[in-house]
């Protein structure tokens, strides 16, 4: 299973877990996997068509998934996937 | 809702005052680094940050690659993520729209360091967090 590392901001939603292991092939999988198990994170993750969300950024190592093949972007379990919210204001 | 308290040091408030006196007319942003106890919030070190908005006059954009960055490095310092600041070169002190806008869409609820800059001068620093739902700035004490 590869390691997600859980942002500050959506600890709240993995009962401050900062590091969690996920199930699965591709990004899309392990994120599925691991809104399954904390259902309060699947909003912050997805809209309501199911896409993760634009301010939502995934790294697979060095790798944004945008860069890569984006939700099917294939992870291996010595891989380390961050979710890193966009930060922005006004 | 009681009020809740963040303590950081006149030597690093006075770093990121500098920080957002210098960029103007551009407004500054990095993140806050530190820990939270029973007791408040501890700001023990800031990490000044790019600011790759497209207008950066209006407002203030994280390079994600640097955020990625320096999550590992506060981690590997044993510190967390508490929250960020940014500077207001229009000389609005506090939250702007904008502000509440975005941190309501991303459930951004860490401390907002908001610093309020006229004529290239900083005339106001305060600190906010998004609280209730679906959310409204309060303030947080900020002991320096």
């Amino acid at each position: 299973m590869a390691q997600i590392i859980i942002p500050s901001a959506l600890r709240a939603f993995t009962h401050q877990q900062a590091k969690l292991e996920a199930a699965g092939n591709t990004v899309g999988e392990l994120l599925n996997d691991l809104a399954k198990r904390f259902p309060e994170l699947r909003r912050h993750l997805f809209d309501e068509q199911g896409r993760l969300r634009k301010f939502v950024n995934v790294f697979v190592g060095d790798e944004e998934i945008r860069s890569l093949q984006n939700e099917d972007t294939p992870v291996r379990t010595s891989d380390a996937v961050s979710i890193v919210p966009s930060v922005a204001g006004g | 809702m009681k009020t809740e308290r963040a303590t950081l040091s006149s030597e690093l408030l006075a770093a990121v005052v500098r920080e957002a006196e210098a960029a103007c007319p551009h407004e500054c942003c990095g993140l806050l680094l530190g820990q939270r106890t029973a007791e408040g919030w501890q700001i023990a070190r800031t990490y000044a940050m790019r600011n790759v908005s497209a207008k950066p006059e209006l407002g203030f954009e994280f390079d994600t690659r640097e955020q990625l960055h320096a999550y590992r490095e506060a981690e590997a310092a044993g510190l967390e993520i508490v929250g960020h600041y940014h500077s207001h070169p229009n000389a609005r002190a506090g939250p702007s729209p904008t502000d509440l806008q975005i941190a309501r869409e991303r459930y951004d609820r860490g401390l907002w360091l908001i610093l309020a800059i006229a004529h290239g001068k900083i005339i106001d620093a305060s600190l906010w967090r998004l609280r209730g739902e679906p959310g409204e700035f309060v303030r947080v004490q900020l002991d320096a």
